[in-house]
């Protein structure tokens, strides 16, 4: 520090003019952030595209949800914050589902059994799509490492924020919802 | 990347546990190297100053929170003192976190420059914290590169951004930490060459981040606020300098 101090001078001029040429020059010939077109699990980048199965049996894809707002949650019926949270995804549904709000619930089947998730989605009153991951090949695709784990994904299908964790409060959720749903 | 540390059935962000530890380890090095630094304020100051803010931050910043989207606690207000982190304005806690600091500052008349010197060595380590933070969840990742040293993160090989701020974070704790016999620096002198380093810094570093907003579709948000820290530091370091040696003449004529 006492170096910095003797030619301080010298110093904070010389670094205030490389600092403008630097600016200056990396703003037109390097790279400049972008929204990212490849897909990953994380916020600014598109959604990894799956197609899973509900419990009727009948396929689902999430790229075909395009032009809607997305709720992405990952979820097992032992678990204790998913099961605080679920009622605020299903008081969020039944109010935004109009306005373009879809929910999807992707279940650890991999780690979970048939019964408990029927008798889960029975006895909270799930009425939005319960998808079936029985080998765990989308909770590997979206690096899911707790649960329960939700992603915000908007119209355009990019990925808007990611909640590790929870449960999420309705409030937060109704904020959330609300921003994307106005874009 | 590790975002998560599972501890039977808990799950613990790593980026959180990182930044708490960031800020205890800072306060003790600020707290050990406090003799070296001034003699001004004593330690206790330095802590209750450093936990009052860490609390009316935390408080301030749901509160403003609430403010900002009334509507989504309509009819649900107990849900605003659910402890969770999402619902937390992380601007608003910070300026309510700086007015706490500097009410308890004017009531204990700890004196500002010197208070900021004590708080620095704190900084610099919490600034270390970050970039591990950052390394362990993945964000404030870098643009797509060739370079060797690239790393593999979402899906591409990037310039390992975390590890630029980490070391450079490092380098500049080495320089604002005290050594073995006290410089006779004018009060601030410590704070505005960390604050005017970091912006250095950050203003180089931004140049390969991922992610980002833009001025005039053009120029990162990032760098430009980075320049403007640093030209208000550096003129703040000058007019501390001079205001001392001008003190120096005085009292020699």
């Amino acid at each position: 520090m006492n170096w910095i101090i003797r030619h301080f001078t010298p110093i904070s001029i010389l670094s205030i003019i490389f600092s403008i040429l630097w600016i200056g020059l990396t703003s037109f010939l390097l790279p400049l952030p972008v929204h990212q077109s490849a897909s990953a699990p994380r916020a600014g980048f598109s959604a990894p595209d799956f197609s899973l199965p509900d419990l009727q049996g009948s396929s689902l894809q999430l790229g075909d949800l395009k032009g809607k707002v997305v709720i992405l949650n990952f979820w097992a019926s032992w678990c204790s914050p998913c099961k605080a949270e679920m009622p605020a995804f299903q008081s969020v549904y039944s109010q935004w589902k109009e306005e373009g709000i879809e929910i999807v619930a992707v279940n650890t089947t991999s780690q979970d059994s048939l019964a408990g998730i029927q008798s889960f989605v029975s006895s909270y009153q799930l009425s939005f799509p319960i998808l079936l991951d029985s080998d765990g090949s989308v909770n590997q695709l979206y690096r899911v490492q707790a649960l329960p784990t939700t992603f915000l994904i908007d119209r355009q299908g990019m990925i808007r924020e990611v909640i590790i964790g929870g449960p999420v409060p309705e409030a937060s959720l109704i904020q959330k919802v609300e921003m994307l749903i106005k874009e | 990347m590790f975002p998560i540390l599972n501890i039977g059935p808990l799950a613990l962000q790593t980026s959180g546990l990182l930044i708490l530890a960031g800020i205890w380890l800072g306060i003790t090095i600020s707290e050990k190297s406090l003799p070296k630094i001034t003699r001004l304020i004593s330690a206790s100051n330095l802590y209750n100053l450093v936990f009052l803010s860490l609390l009316a931050g935390l408080i301030g910043g749901r509160f403003i929170f609430v403010l900002l989207h009334p509507e989504a606690f309509r009819g649900n207000w107990i849900s605003a003192f659910i402890p969770n982190t999402q619902m937390f304005d992380v601007s608003g806690g910070l300026i309510i976190a700086l007015i706490a600091a500097l009410v308890y500052s004017q009531q204990k008349h700890l004196p500002f420059w010197a208070t900021l010197d004590s708080l620095t060595p704190m900084l610099a380590v919490i600034s270390i914290f970050i970039g591990l933070a950052n390394l362990a969840s993945g964000n404030a990742y870098g643009t797509p590169t060739n370079l060797p040293w690239g790393i593999e993160l979402w899906g591409a090989t990037r310039h390992p951004t975390q590890i630029y701020h980490i070391l450079s974070a490092m380098v500049i704790l080495w320089l604002i930490i005290p050594g073995k016999t006290i410089h006779p620096y004018p009060s601030g002198i410590r704070f505005l060459i960390f604050l005017s380093c970091t912006s250095f810094i950050l203003l180089l570093i931004d140049t390969f981040h991922g992610e980002g907003a833009l001025i005039l579709d053009r120029f990162r948000q990032v760098q430009l606020f980075a320049l403007v820290i640093l030209g208000i530091s550096v003129h703040q370091i000058f007019k501390r300098k001079n205001a001392v040696s001008g003190e120096a003449q005085n009292a020699s004529t």
